[in-house]
């Protein structure tokens, strides 16, 4: 699905942002940029919880005014907005909110968590039991619960160690099958491999746009072997017992 | 001369213990990388290095000074000086020069020194022009760079970062470096993190996992061992697990972080 | 923290005086405001003096008088609850159960003088000083205390620190907000039981981010080595001849006003 910003401006914090156009559809997209360049507030802009000063925002070709639920944002450090007393109905709130029955939201609930590898021993307890990655997925699933076509990510890798990043990649990876629009504003490099396309900001400006080619593959190509990690290995093994000799 | 000793050191919270019979020593000026995933005790330890939590099991002492002296924290923690993660938790006022000062004014140094202070730190880090300045006007980078000066107007002979670049994008990380390398000098650096992409530089890796420091050496023998780092929770790079899988088939690598690295390696 | 006045750097005698002395004179003329409002002539000098300080702080009152409209509900109410309740005099308009006075309307508008009055002047006093200078201002005139065993310095550094924490807690507030709206949470219609329900999911995090921040501040002080119970460096005060003049006026001025009270 496609969302589109038209001529948008916005002011956030005192930091402005004018004339903003940009399109984003199916597939992963990462939004570059310094720390104030704007990738935050230009999320806020896409997020549709926030009123446009001028220019509007399109979803599907169709204007949106106001909050749609069919756009979920995930904001820097998701577990800080935990606030039920059990894992599950933290999960389910967004469904419940919009009027759907406690059972059916809870076995949704029960859904996403198993996907998101929460124990399920953990699922009638409090949410500040998990752990900190455990914490942060939990938090990720009561926004996914809601099965937004479009899902918004600011800095999602930031304090994630090899575990978390690793839960993160599946995460991001079953999206993708989905074919959902995911933008996602980082810093975070190794990011680049799984995604097609980079937006830079600089000073409330898109200075670029372009789609990615993964560094492996431009590795497999310079070493002409399969786009995989043991086909390159082997290649650049080879390359170097040669140079050796 | 700078100095950490710590002897089979152990801390709870209550539930079990976060870390466990940790014993290590740091006596010479160096720059060591503390590895570990969340929760493997690093930062635990560290904050015991500064008694902001009770040593109740083991011993430690800072540059000669038993931590289970507590008359000594106020003298222990004028020679450590630790550097955060959220800058924005960081600041007791405002303005940019009377955040830098608050380190000696709480060690009751006389009014023009901590104004020589100030003015030093700032040139150390960079942030003369803004001395006047509202620290919420800086940038992300500016505001580590702020937290860094505010420490080093104590002159601490130990330096400690704690997950301070995480938030940070390359140009700022990189800028901060470039600081870091003036102040190794007689100093002891201790990097905190998860990730392999910060022991760029680094004279020592000490590996921690669930409690105990599970590996000590170098980088060339720590991140070579991309199994181990693996397994301990540590965010290995895609050249990383390149260059593993080529050492796998019997080459040399050395040790592979980023892809400049691999690139290196390859082609140069 | 633009509630009141925002700062407006300046070259004024108010600017250059020393933050003590600044703070001083502020509360002997708030008191004299106090004590000047029971006359409608009394009312008269205080606007005076109103004038003449923003004159001298080279501070435009026009601005002072945007601040005030953002409090216009809070002045209309003080006027009502101070007309609607007098139990006297002759009465000039009834409605319901409701009856202002003559009386009352004079009371009431005495009130809202005041509290224009009173504003006024601390829009004025944020308008020359840093939240940071009110602070030590507070903090020196407040020392003498400490003599008695009361921890002034502490409470000092308390203000400092809220006054800092501010637009930090502003900002991840509003994310918390945000993130709220964006689950189905703070809905704008509905009943007001479920309105009020909703605004729970954003309750919890607030508080605890607030405690979280405090939390990691009080860690990074112990590290810089802030204890409750050493001494820590005392700025010396520079006074200068403008600031004992500042403090001088003050003070005659507020005891003309209590001698002349005595004696009308």
């Amino acid at each position: 699905m496609e969302l589109r910003l038209e001529h948008a401006s916005f002011s956030n914090d005192g930091f402005r942002m004018s004339d903003i156009s940009l399109s984003i559809d199916s597939g992963i997209t990462l939004l570059t940029g310094a720390c104030g360049s704007g990738k935050t507030t230009l999320l806020m802009m896409l997020s549709s919880l926030v009123p446009l000063e001028s220019g509007f925002l399109m979803l599907d070709s169709a204007r949106i005014v106001a909050h749609d639920s069919r756009i979920g944002i995930i904001f820097q450090f998701p577990e800080r907005q935990l606030f039920a007393t059990t894992v599950i109905s933290d999960t389910s709130y967004a469904l419940r909110a919009r009027g759907e029955g406690k059972k059916e939201a809870e076995e949704k609930a029960r859904c996403i968590l198993r996907e998101m590898a929460i124990d399920e021993n953990k699922w009638y307890e409090s949410p500040f039991s998990l752990s900190g990655g455990e914490r942060r997925r939990a938090a990720i699933a009561g926004i996914l619960i809601s099965e937004p076509d479009i899902v918004l990510m600011d800095e999602p890798t930031v304090g994630l160690d090899g575990f978390g990043y690793q839960c993160f990649l599946e995460i991001l990876k079953k999206l993708k099958k989905q074919r959902k629009t995911v933008l996602i504003a980082t810093h975070d490099e190794e990011l680049y491999e799984c995604s097609d396309r980079t937006i830079a900001m600089e000073n409330g400006r898109i200075i670029s746009d372009s789609p990615n080619t993964p560094w492996l593959l431009s590795l497999s190509e310079r070493l002409a072997t399969s786009c995989d990690i043991s086909a390159i290995a082997k290649k650049a093994a080879e390359m170097l017992k040669e140079r050796k000799l | 001369m700078p100095q950490i000793v710590a002897e089979d050191v152990s801390f709870s919270y209550g539930d079990g213990d976060v870390l466990s019979h940790v014993s290590l020593a740091i006596d010479h000026p160096s720059f060591v990388v503390f590895l570990g995933a969340n929760g493997s005790g690093k930062s635990t330890f560290v904050h015991l290095l500064d008694g902001l939590l009770p040593l109740k099991r083991g011993e430690i002492a800072i540059n000669g000074m038993s931590l289970k002296d507590r008359n000594a924290l106020y003298d222990i923690r004028k020679e450590i000086g630790i550097v955060f993660q959220d800058p924005d938790s960081q600041f007791v006022s405002p303005l940019l020069y009377s955040d830098v000062a608050f380190g000696p004014e709480n060690y009751n140094v006389d009014e023009k020194e901590v104004e020589k202070r100030v003015d030093e730190s700032l040139l150390l880090t960079g942030l003369e022009a803004y001395k006047e300045r509202l620290i919420q006007t800086l940038s992300g980078g500016e505001k580590e760079r702020a937290q860094l000066a505010g420490v080093l107007a104590l002159d601490p002979s130990i330096l400690i970062f704690d997950e301070a670049f995480s938030m940070l994008d390359s140009n700022e990380e990189r800028k901060l470096r470039s600081y870091l390398s003036s102040l190794r000098e007689n100093r002891i650096l201790l990097m905190i993190t998860h990730d392999i992409r910060a022991t760029l530089d680094a004279d020592r890796i000490v590996l921690f996992s669930d409690g105990r420091i599970i590996a000590d050496g170098t980088p060339s023998e720590i991140l070579q061992d991309t199994e181990m780092l693996r397994e301990a929770g540590i965010r290995v790079t895609l050249p990383a697990m390149i260059a593993a899988e080529i050492r796998k088939l019997g080459i040399e690598t050395g040790p592979v972080v980023t892809k400049d690295d691999l690139e290196a390696l390859l082609w140069s | 923290m633009n509630m009141l006045g925002a700062y407006q750097k300046g070259t004024s005698v108010l600017h250059r005086l020393s933050p003590s002395a600044l703070v001083a004179s502020y509360l002997l003329f708030l008191i004299s405001i106090i004590l000047l409002s029971t006359r409608v002539i009394g009312i008269g000098i205080s606007l005076l003096l109103v004038i003449l300080l923003y004159r001298t702080g080279g501070i435009k009152l026009k601005g002072a008088f945007k601040s005030l409209w953002k409090f216009r509900v809070f002045i209309v109410t003080v006027f009502l609850l101070n007309a609607c309740f007098q139990p006297s005099g002759s009465p000039l308009f009834t409605w319901w159960f409701v009856t202002i006075s003559l009386d009352g309307a004079m009371i009431g508008l005495r009130m809202i003088a005041t509290v224009v009055l009173v504003t006024l002047l601390s829009t004025l006093l944020t308008s020359v000083a840093t939240p940071v200078a009110i602070t030590d201002g507070l903090k020196s005139l407040l020392h003498p205390l400490s003599y008695l065993h009361l921890k002034t310095d502490e409470v000092a550094t308390v203000i400092s620190l809220a006054i800092t924490m501010i637009p930090v807690l502003a900002r991840e507030s509003r994310l918390i907000l945000l993130s709220s709206l964006s689950r189905g949470a703070a809905v704008k219609d509905g009943k007001l039981r479920e309105k009020a329900l909703s605004f729970v999911p954003m309750v919890l995090p607030l508080f605890l981010a607030a405690f979280r921040k405090a939390d990691e501040l009080s860690l990074a002080m112990e590290a810089r080595g802030y204890s409750g119970e050493r001494n820590r460096t005392k700025r010396k005060s520079h006074y200068s001849k403008s600031d004992a003049c500042a403090v001088m006026i003050s003070i005659l001025f507020s005891i003309s006003v209590i001698t002349l009270k005595g004696v009308f």
